[in-house]
C-alpha cells in the first residue's frame, strides 16, 4: 500500500474519537432531517394502506327517507344499481344506518347499527367471525373496549325516538359474533346523532337482511383507478372529483334531499392529514439548525487537525507533494466519517423517527400498519447537503495550513501577540477584579473563535429548547383562551330550518323553566367562504341580533391589549388569522360566498382574537341589509355549575323537542382538541433531546478542543502544584461565564425561532398562541446548565489524565 | 542521611510486549545547598530522573528519599502537594502562561505556596525590574528564562530542579542564567539541581553525576569549582 494510503487509515484509528464526532454530529443532523421530513408522506402511505385494505369508499350519497302520499323517496335498490352504472364508478352499494339506544348495565349508550356491505367499508375482524344469522352482530373495538363486550354477550336495541323499532329491524336482540376496526373510524370520535344523548358510543354491524326500511339511508361508492392512487394527494382527489360531479348531476334529477360527500365528511379523515401537514412544516425548520452546528463542528475539528500537524504539512510539501495532493487526506477524511455519519443517519431516521412519531399518534388514531419506507428524495437531499457542507468546511480549514511555505510550517507556531484587553485600561475597575478573574477574561478575550463557538454552542441548545417548551404552551395556552374566554358556553343546540314558532316558543319556555339554564342565545352560524384578492378560506358566520348578549357568550377583542369590541351594523367582524390569510386591514372589502353562486360584499372592521377555524361576525340587520332573512339555526346555551353536572340530562330532554336537530358538547370538543394538541408532546420531547445531544457534541468537542490547545498551560499549572481540582477551576470559570451568557443570547434567540416554528408549524384551520411561558425559561435553563456540568465533569477527567512530562517535553 | 536520596530507583514503560527501562537502578545522594549538574547523552534518562525527584512521575521500583520522607509512596495528590511547597522547576521552553504579564506568572506561583516571597522583589533579584508588567512574547528568550527561575524561586522551595535550562538560549545568555542559577545556589543555600548534555559546564557544580543507559556511570565531588564566568565552551 502506499505510505500515503496507510497514514490515512492510521490516522483515523489514532484519532478515533475525532473521527466518530463528525460521525456522529452528520449522522443527527441527516437523521433528523430526513426523518422528519419522511414522517409526513409516511403518515398518509400508511393511512392510505388502512383505507385500501379495508375498501373505504371514495364517496357517499346521503338521502334521508322522506314518506309522502306518493311514495317513499330515498336510496332504493334501483337507485343503486344506476349509481353503479355512472361512467368511473367501480362498485355502488347501499348501506343502512340507523341509531339505537343500548343498555348495558347502568350504562345507556347510543349505537349506530350499520349494514355490512360487501366490497366497501368492510370490516377487518380482530377476534371472532362476521354475522351469518339476522340476530348475530359485531361490534366495533373502542365500542367493545369501552363497554366490556365480549364475543357471546347479547345486546338488546331499543327505539331512541317515536319511530317504533320492530318497524325498522327485525330483530331487537343480537349476539355477538366479533370484534372488528373499520378504516372509517381511525380516530376516537363517532359522530353524533339525534336521540339520547346526542353522541354516539359505539359502532356495531349486523347483516343487512336485519333491516326492514323500504329504503337504504347511504349509498357507498368507490371509484375507478382511486384505490391504486394514494389518499389526501391531488391525483386522488382529482380522480374522485370528476365522478363525484357526475353522481351530483344525476341525483339532482331525483326528487328528495340529496347529499353527495366525500371522504373529506369524515371528520377523522381530515385531522389525520392536517397532523401530517403539521409535522411536515416543522420538519422543515428544526433540522436546519443541526446542520448548522454539524459545519461548526466539522470545521473545529478539522482546523484543529490541520493545526496539529502543522509540521507534517510543512515536511510533506517540503518534499514535493502539491497542495492537493496533502489537502487531500483531509477532505477524505472528512468525506469519510460524513458519508458513512449520513448513510448511518439516514437510514436510521427514516426508518425510526416516522415510526416513533406516528406511534405517538395512536393515541389519537389507530393506524395498524406503520409503513417507513426510505423516502430516497428526503434521504439523498440530506446526505447530500451533509456531506457537502463538512467538505466545504475542511476545505475552508485547511486553506491557511496549505498556502503558506514549507519553511514556516515547519516552526512551530508563533504565539499569539499578546497586548493589554480593553478593560486593562480601565484600572477603576481592572485592579478590583482578583488574579483568577483577571486571567478568565484574557483568556476569553484572547480565544475568540473558541469563544463564539461555545456561545453559539450554548445559545444553539437553550434556543431549541425554548422553541420545544414555548411551542407547548403555545399549542395549550390556546385551549384555555378559546374555551374559558373567549367562547363562554357549554353546549351549542342545533335548530332544523324552518322551524315554527310554536316550536321555538315550546324550547325557549323549557329553557326557561330550567334554573340549570343560566343563559341562552338564539344565533345563526353557517358555513361560508371568505375571500380576500388572493386567497380563499372556508369559514363561519355568526349572526346575532342582541348583540350586547353575544359578547356574553362569544368575547370579541383585540389579542393583544384584550380592548373589547362593539359589533357594528356596518362591518363585519373577523378572526385574527383569517385576516392574515386574507391580507385585509380594518376598512378593506372581503367577499362572503355561500355555496357557489351567493356572493356578498362587506367592509372589514375590527380584528378578533380567535383561535380555532376562520370566523366572522355580523349583527342581524347588517345581514339581513345583505343576504336575506337570518333565520336562526343555532342556540348557544351557558349552564350553571351544577347544570354543568347534569349536562347530559338536560340536553336530552332539549333533544326530545320538536325542531332541534342535534348537539354539541362544547367540553367534548375541548377535550378533543387537547388530545390532539397533547399528541405535540412527544414531538416536544423529541426536540429537547435533540438539543440535549447538540449542546453536548458540541460542547464536548469545543472543551476537547480547548484542553488540547492549552496542554501546555495546564500541564505548567500542574508542575506548579495546582491541586487537580483548582486546574479544573481555571476552566471552569470561562465555562461558567460563557454558560451564563450563552443562555441568555439563546433566551432571545429562542423567542424569535419560536415564533418562526409557530407561524411556519400552524395547521391552516388553528392559530397557536405566540408567547413563551417564564417557566419555560427556567426549564431551558435549568436544562442547559444541567448538560453544561455533565460536560464539565467529564473535562475534569480528561484534565486529571493530562501527563506534564510529555506535554511539557517537546516544541510543539 | 543525605537531604535527597535515591535508591535503586527502576522506572520502566512497558506497552504491549515491549518493555523500555528508563532508568534502571539509580542510586544517588545529594546534599542540602549543593550545585548538582547531572549530564549524560540523549535518551540516557536524565530527565526520567528529575520528573520522578520533581514528583511529576511516579517510579516502578525504589525509594527517593528529600529531607526524610519517602515520596515514592506518596498518592497523586501528596505528590500535588509536594510540588506545590517543596519544589521549583526550570524547564527548557520556559513554559510560562502566555496570558499573564512577568508579575502575574510569578504572582501565579505564589497563589499556591505557603511562604511565598513578593513577586516584584524576585523579579528585581532576577533584573526584570523594568519588565514586570510585559507579557512573555514580549521578553526575550533570556528574559523569559528569568522569569521562569523568579517563578519558581518564589514558591521558596526546598530544592530548584532545572531541566536543561539554557537549551535554547544562546551562549551569552545562557552562560548568565547558569550565573544566577548558581548565585542563588550560594546566596540562599538553595540546593540546585541541573540536567544538561553539554559536558563543559560540569566544572561549575559542587557534584556531578554522569547518567547512561539508565544508569549512574560515574560521580564526585567537585574540589575545584569554578565560577561561570571563567568557562568557555
Amino acid at each position: 500500500m502506499r505510505a500515503v494510503k496507510k497514514e490515512f487509515y492510521v490516522e483515523i484509528r489514532k484519532t478515533k474519537s475525532r473521527f466518530i464526532s463528525i460521525l456522529i454530529i452528520v449522522a443527527l443532523g441527516v437523521a433528523f432531517f430526513a426523518g422528519i421530513c419522511s414522517t409526513e408522506p409516511d403518515m398518509r402511505l400508511s393511512a392510505d394502506k388502512l383505507y385500501d385494505d379495508g375498501k373505504l369508499m371514495d364517496i357517499r350519497v346521503v338521502s334521508p327517507m322522506i314518506v309522502t302520499e306518493g311514495g317513499v323517496t330515498g336510496i332504493n335498490d334501483e337507485i343503486v344499481k344506476e349509481i353503479g352504472q355512472i361512467d368511473g364508478v367501480k362498485t355502488a352499494r347501499g348501506a343502512y344506518l340507523v341509531d339505537f339506544i343500548n343498555r348495558i348495565g347502568d350504562k345507556e349508550g347510543v349505537v349506530s347499527l350499520q349494514s355490512y356491505t360487501e366490497g366497501i367499508n368492510e370490516p377487518a375482524m380482530k377476534e371472532g367471525r362476521l354475522p351469518e344469522e339476522i340476530n348475530e352482530c359485531i361490534v366495533e373495538k373502542s365500542y367493545a373496549k369501552n363497554y366490556n363486550l365480549k364475543i357471546g354477550d347479547e345486546l338488546t336495541f331499543t327505539s331512541g325516538n317515536e319511530t317504533a323499532i320492530e318497524s325498522i329491524i327485525k330483530e331487537t336482540t343480537f349476539t355477538v359474533t366479533g370484534i372488528y376496526t373499520s378504516p372509517y373510524y381511525i380516530g376516537r370520535d363517532r359522530g353524533t346523532t339525534t336521540i339520547g344523548n346526542g353522541k354516539i358510543d359505539g359502532v356495531a354491524m349486523v347483516r343487512e337482511e336485519a333491516f326492514l326500511l323500504p329504503v337504504y339511508g347511504s349509498c357507498y361508492i368507490t371509484v375507478e383507478g382511486a384505490e391504486e392512487k394514494e389518499a389526501y394527494t391531488d391525483e386522488y382527489n382529482e380522480t374522485v372529483e370528476v365522478v363525484k360531479n357526475k353522481i351530483e348531476t344525476y341525483v339532482n334529477g331525483l326528487d328528495g334531499v340529496w347529499y353527495v360527500l366525500d371522504r373529506m365528511s369524515i371528520q377523522t379523515y381530515g385531522e389525520f392529514d392536517q397532523d401530517a401537514q403539521r409535522i411536515g412544516n416543522i420538519g422543515k425548520v428544526i433540522p436546519v439548525v443541526f446542520f448548522i452546528v454539524a459545519a461548526l463542528v466539522s470545521l473545529t475539528t478539522m482546523t484543529r487537525m490541520v493545526e496539529e500537524q502543522r509540521t507534517q504539512i510543512g515536511t510533506l510539501k517540503a518534499l514535493g507533494y502539491t497542495k492537493a495532493e496533502v489537502a487531500s487526506k483531509y477532505i477524505k477524511y472528512a468525506l469519510f466519517a460524513s458519508v458513512i455519519g449520513s448513510l448511518i443517519g439516514g437510514i436510521f431516521g427514516s426508518l425510526v423517527l416516522p415510526r416513533v412519531i406516528i406511534n405517538a399518534y395512536n393515541m389519537l388514531y389507530t393506524i395498524e400498519t406503520i409503513l417507513t419506507p426510505v423516502n430516497m428524495f428526503y434521504f439523498t437531499l440530506a446526505c447530500g447537503v451533509a456531506v457537502i457542507l463538512v467538505t466545504v468546511a475542511t476545505v475552508f480549514s485547511c486553506y491557511r495550513e496549505l498556502t503558506d511555505c514549507p519553511a514556516a510550517l515547519m516552526r512551530p507556531e508563533p504565539p499569539k501577540k499578546t497586548k493589554k484587553i480593553f478593560l486593562e485600561h480601565i484600572p477603576v475597575i481592572w485592579n478590583k477584579i482578583n488574579f483568577g478573574g483577571k486571567s478568565t477574561i484574557r483568556n476569553l478575550v484572547r480565544y475568540k473563535k473558541r469563544l463564539f463557538m461555545t456561545l453559539f454552542g450554548i445559545s444553539g441548545c437553550m434556543s431549541l429548547l425554548v422553541v420545544g417548551f414555548g411551542v407547548k404552551d403555545s399549542i395549550n395556552s390556546i385551549i384555555g383562551i378559546q374555551y374559558d374566554e373567549l367562547h363562554r358556553y357549554d353546549t351549542v343546540l342545533g335548530l332544523e330550518a324552518g322551524l315554527s314558532d310554536s316550536d321555538r316558543e315550546n324550547i325557549e319556555s323549557k329553557l326557561n323553566n330550567n334554573r340549570e339554564v343560566r343563559d341562552y342565545i338564539f344565533i345563526r352560524n353557517s358555513s361560508l367562504t371568505l375571500e380576500g384578492d388572493e386567497a380563499s378560506l372556508t369559514g363561519f358566520i355568526y349572526v346575532a341580533n342582541d348583540t350586547e348578549k353575544f359578547t356574553d357568550f362569544i368575547k370579541l377583542r383585540d389579542r393583544e391589549k384584550h380592548e373589547n369590541y362593539q359589533m357594528s351594523d356596518s362591518r363585519v367582524m373577523i378572526s385574527e388569522k383569517a385576516a392574515d390569510k386574507l391580507k385585509v386591514n380594518k376598512g378593506d372589502t372581503i367577499k362572503l360566498v355561500f355555496g357557489d353562486t351567493d356572493r356578498y360584499e362587506a367592509v372589514v372592521g375590527d380584528i378578533v382574537e380567535n383561535y380555532v377555524y376562520h370566523n366572522v361576525y355580523m349583527t342581524q340587520s347588517m345581514y339581513e341589509g345583505l343576504v336575506g332573512k337570518a333565520e336562526y339555526n343555532q342556540i348557544l346555551i351557558s349552564l350553571t355549575d351544577k347544570g354543568k353536572e347534569n349536562e347530559e340530562k338536560i340536553i336530552e330532554e332539549l333533544l326530545r323537542c320538536s325542531g332541534v336537530s342535534g348537539v354539541s358538547y362544547i367540553d367534548k370538543m375541548r377535550s378533543g382538541f387537547e388530545d390532539m394538541l397533547g399528541s405535540m408532546d412527544v414531538i416536544i420531547a423529541v426536540i429537547i433531546i435533540a438539543a440535549g445531544g447538540l449542546a453536548f457534541i458540541v460542547l464536548y468537542n469545543l472543551n476537547n478542543i480547548n484542553i488540547s490547545e492549552r496542554r501546555r498551560e495546564l500541564a505548567t499549572l500542574k508542575v506548579l502544584g495546582f491541586y487537580d481540582i483548582e486546574v479544573s477551576r481555571y476552566i471552569y470559570r470561562e465555562n461558567v461565564i460563557l454558560t451564563i451568557i450563552g443562555i441568555v443570547a439563546g433566551a432571545f434567540l429562542g423567542v424569535v425561532l419560536h415564533r418562526f416554528v409557530i407561524v411556519t408549524a400552524e395547521v391552516d384551520m388553528v392559530m397557536f398562541g405566540r408567547s413563551v411561558e417564564p417557566l419555560s425559561f427556567v426549564w431551558s435553563s435549568l436544562l442547559t446548565i444541567l448538560f453544561a456540568v455533565i460536560i464539565n465533569i467529564s473535562m475534569h477527567y480528561k484534565l486529571k489524565k493530562v501527563d506534564m512530562a510529555t506535554s511539557l517535553k517537546s516544541v510543539e | 542521611m543525605s537531604f535527597i536520596e535515591l535508591k535503586d530507583v527502576v522506572k520502566e514503560y512497558k506497552t504491549g510486549e515491549v518493555s523500555i527501562k528508563a532508568a534502571d537502578g539509580i542510586s544517588l545522594s545529594i546534599e542540602k545547598g549543593e550545585f548538582v549538574v547531572i549530564v549524560g547523552p540523549s535518551g540516557a534518562g536524565k530527565t526520567t530522573v528529575l520528573n520522578i525527584l520533581g514528583g511529576m512521575d511516579t517510579l516502578t521500583s525504589g525509594s527517593v528519599i528529600v529531607d526524610g520522607t519517602d515520596i515514592s509512596k506518596y498518592n497523586s495528590k501528596n505528590l500535588t502537594a509536594y510540588r506545590r511547597y517543596d519544589i521549583g522547576f526550570v524547564f527548557q521552553f520556559y513554559n510560562l502562561v502566555q496570558n499573564l504579564t512577568a508579575k502575574e506568572n510569578v504572582e501565579l506561583a505564589n497563589q499556591i505556596s505557603k511562604n511565598p516571597l513578593d513577586a516584584a522583589e524576585v523579579l528585581t533579584e532576577v533584573g526584570l525590574n523594568d519588565r514586570m508588567n510585559n507579557f512573555p512574547a514580549q521578553l526575550s528568550g533570556g528574559e523569559q528564562q528569568r522569569v521562569a527561575i523568579a517563578r519558581a524561586l518564589a514558591k521558596n522551595p526546598k530544592m530548584l530542579l532545572c531541566d536543561e535550562p539554557t537549551g535554547a538560549l544562546d551562549y551569552n545568555t545562557g552562560k548568565a542564567i547558569l550565573k544566577l542559577l548558581q548565585d542563588t545556589c550560594r546566596k540562599k543555600g538553595m540546593t540546585v539541581i541541573v540536567i544538561t548534555h553539554n559536558q563543559a559546564i560540569v566544572p561549575m557544580a559542587d557534584r556531578v553525576f554522569k547518567i547512561k543507559n539508565g544508569q549512574v556511570s560515574d560521580t564526585y565531588v567537585n574540589n575545584s569549582i569554578v565560577s561561570v564566568e571563567r568557562i568557555e565552551w
